[in-house]
């Protein structure tokens, strides 16, 4: 193995898509026109070299890690950053992930913006978004990390924003870019107060000067503040962030203003999982917190549940899945809290291909469907849209983790170790979210693709966008297998399998095939759309449609309160004491200049006045 | 006899007289015949000074006084006729052109 060959190709990995977006962004800049095809050939053929290369770096690295350093970036005294890139399994399979689902949505794209206008800029900020997401997870230090997480929300806020011409779009925009900006100001805290304590941001050197400065005394010391547990909480605001997690959730499901296969890069690829990615690869900084590591099991079981039930009455395909990735990121801070870092990681990798299936297979169908987002103005599609339908199928079935799914081996993962880990009151809510989570995929599934006919499709997917969809849906069954290299890597001495009984095993499989049985059920009886008589359940009805009323929420708590404060502060309380110099200085020249009218025997009455005045003065002295 | 007590409360009652006159009267004519009297005022004073002390230089300084009056006059009068033929009045209140 040669190590020169080697960090050139890893180098290559973020490089070539960030040169087809300097490329594709560049061009207009000197006036340069490039035709379609050859966009096309930029973007997609920078990022499928970059598959290329990390499917190489996949057989290559025979190592547990790699970390070539290409030069300093910053040296000031001792802030010492270098421009390294980390490999190990966790950062490969997350460069494979992201490489190859990027590229099959980059290949469906093509079909997908087929007649739009911005084809050239759609393009430039796809590549970018996958070149700082790359940059994200393959930094070794957290400040080079911050650049790639910065450079994703970026993004993320031009591409929802990307149809620029409705007001809508970009308040969606503006809100997905400031609720992440809420927690990056935590992350960035906690950065500084990591350099602070330990003098270095290299994530390596971090976790094993944090075991040594602040080891582990007591696993049952629970809710000592102590700084290990404050850098770890600041950095868990960053997570929740930038992954729409409880309480920053709420910028996600209006993210969906953007083009579909942009919500399928940002919802599989890219984004929301750099906060999953970022808690596993300071595992080793978590680790020495438990109650960190509760508090992170805490957001991911309540946001799981929460967005499940709020997905059980969306009417728009769209926000469905986004309720449904809040859902499942949730599962995976879930088992992140738990300490099951490789099966988060599993479950990541598993519904980034599911989720990107189910989303380019919505846009499949938003497109035959002329832009219809509302699944109970469709229906009876099954015969007429097929290859949608088992797109939809395979995704639905690997979202609800029916047996034998991608999904399924991910779930069952995550259960497992909840159980070792003796977390019952998790275990619940994840069955039970587990349950919601196959009863509205399916759903979904029912109400799109049986029952009447309400609208005809008008075309089918283009080739194009069918050869992706193929593919994921064949990964989306079949790409259950844990990597190796992950199970090597966060494996801990101690962490023998223990075996579960048939029982719950049986259950654990049995709860998604009640919920899809279920759900049919219901849909036989015509309960999905029909309208709500009762005054309390249509309550309840509205308040999961608005995802548990948390805009709501944040309207009262933080928007009124400082819209009303602004408006008591509109005259400026600091411009009060300028006004007042400038009234009195007004005042005093109105009264002198009232000794200057003019009058020749005004004058001379003051000229005597003086004189008569002075010379009192003199004479009397 | 006449007493310096009453040479000089004579002179300056005449120099307020002068005084008043400068201040009260609107006419420009009359501004200017104050002006003399205040002059002839200060003349007096001069030389009553002079017959106290047994010095002629008050004497001296009156005719000075006497022949600048006179040429002020001259020149006085003269732009009282100019000012009177370009505006037709001689009021000083309405004379002015000044603004403050």
């Amino acid at each position: 193995m040669d190590i020169q060959y080697i960090s050139n190709l890893l180098l290559a990995v973020p490089l070539l898509p960030l040169f087809g977006a300097t490329v594709l962004i560049l061009a207009p800049l000197f006036s340069i026109q490039i035709p379609k095809l050859i966009v096309s050939v930029i973007a997609v053929g920078s990022i499928s070299l970059a598959a290329i290369c990390s499917i190489l770096l996949n057989i290559e690295l025979n190592e547990p890690s790699f970390n070539p350093v290409y030069g300093n970036w910053i040296q000031v005294d001792e802030l010492t950053i270098s421009f390294g890139l980390y490999l190990d399994a966790l950062s490969l399979v997350m460069i494979s992930i992201i490489t190859g689902v990027g590229f099959l949505i980059h290949l469906y794209s093509i079909g997908f913006m087929d007649k739009d206008k911005d084809f050239q800029r759609y393009f430039a900020y796809l590549n970018l978004f996958v070149a700082a997401m790359l940059i994200l997870v393959l930094a070794d230090n957290l400040l080079l990390l911050f650049l790639g997480w910065e450079g994703v929300g970026l993004c993320s806020y031009l591409l929802i924003g990307f149809w620029h011409e409705e007001t809508k779009n970009n308040l969606a925009a503006n809100k997905a870019f400031i609720m992440t900006r809420i927690g990056d100001t935590g992350m960035a805290i906690g950065m500084f107060l990591l350099f602070f304590q330990l003098g270095t941001l290299n994530i390596q050197q971090i976790q094993t000067s944090a075991a040594e400065l602040w080891p582990l005394v007591d696993v049952n010391q629970k809710y000592n503040l102590d700084m290990v547990t404050i850098c770890c909480l600041l950095l868990l605001a960053g997570a929740v962030g930038k992954s729409g997690q409880l309480p920053l959730q709420s910028w996600l499901p209006d993210a969906m203003a953007g083009p579909t296969p942009v919500s399928a890069l940002i919802h599989a690829a890219t984004m929301v999982t750099a906060g999953v990615y970022l808690i596993a690869r300071c595992h080793g900084l978590f680790e020495l917190s438990p109650f960190a590591m509760q508090c992170v099991a805490a957001v991911g079981a309540i946001t799981l549940f929460i967005a499940a039930s709020a997905a059980l009455v969306q009417n728009d395909v769209k926000r469905i899945l986004a309720y449904s990735t809040i859902s499942q990121i949730g599962y995976m801070f879930l088992a992140l809290g738990a300490g099951a870092f490789s099966a988060a990681v599993f479950h990541l990798m598993t519904h980034a291909f599911f989720k990107a299936l189910l989303f380019l297979s919505a846009g499949a169908l938003i497109y035959s469907m002329h832009h219809e987002h509302n699944i109970f103005r469709m229906g009876g599609l099954a015969k007429k849209l097929p290859v949608v339908w088992l797109c939809f199928f395979i995704g639905c079935a690997a979202l609800a983790s029916l047996p034998l799914m991608s999904g399924f081996w991910s779930k069952e993962l995550i259960l497992g170790k909840l159980l070792d880990q003796h977390m019952y009151g998790y275990w619940l809510i994840a069955i039970a979210g587990a349950f919601i989570t196959a009863f509205y995929s399916f759903r979904l599934f029912f109400v799109i693709f049986y029952g009447e006919t309400k609208k005809e499709p008008d075309s089918q997917p283009s080739r194009i966008m069918v050869i992706p969809l193929s593919i994921l849906g064949f990964l989306a069954i079949f790409g259950g297998i844990q990597p190796q290299g992950l199970i090597d890597m966060f494996s801990s001495p101690d962490s023998g399998q223990a075996s579960h009984s048939i029982a719950i095993v049986a259950f654990t499989i049995l709860v998604p095939i009640c919920a899809v049985v279920f759900s049919f059920f219901q849909f036989k009886k015509g309960v999905f759309g029909r309208i709500i008589q009762s005054s309390v359940l249509n309550q309840i009805h509205r308040f999961l449609l608005s995802g548990w009323a948390f805009d709501w929420f944040y309207q009262k708590i933080f928007i009124d309160p400082f819209i009303e404060l602004t408006r008591m502060n509109k005259s400026d309380v600091i411009d009060l004491f300028y006004k007042t110099i400038i009234g009195a200085s007004r005042m005093l020249h109105n009264f002198l200049s009232q000794f200057q009218n003019g009058q020749l025997r005004w004058y001379s009455t003051s000229l005597v006045l003086f004189s008569v005045i002075s010379l009192t003065f003199l004479l009397s002295r | 006899m006449i007493t310096e007590g009453s040479l000089f409360f004579f002179s300056i009652a005449l120099f307020c007289i002068g005084v008043f006159g400068v201040l009260v009267r609107r006419n420009l004519l009359f501004i200017l015949i104050s002006i003399e009297i205040m002059l002839n005022a200060v003349a007096v004073l001069f030389v009553a000074a002079s017959s106290i002390h047994n010095n002629s230089d008050g004497q001296i300084m009156y005719l000075l006084i006497l022949t600048l009056a006179a040429s002020e006059v001259a020149v006085g009068l003269g732009l009282v006729i100019q000012m009177y033929r370009r505006s037709k009045t001689l009021d000083v209140d309405q004379l002015s052109s000044m603004k403050g």
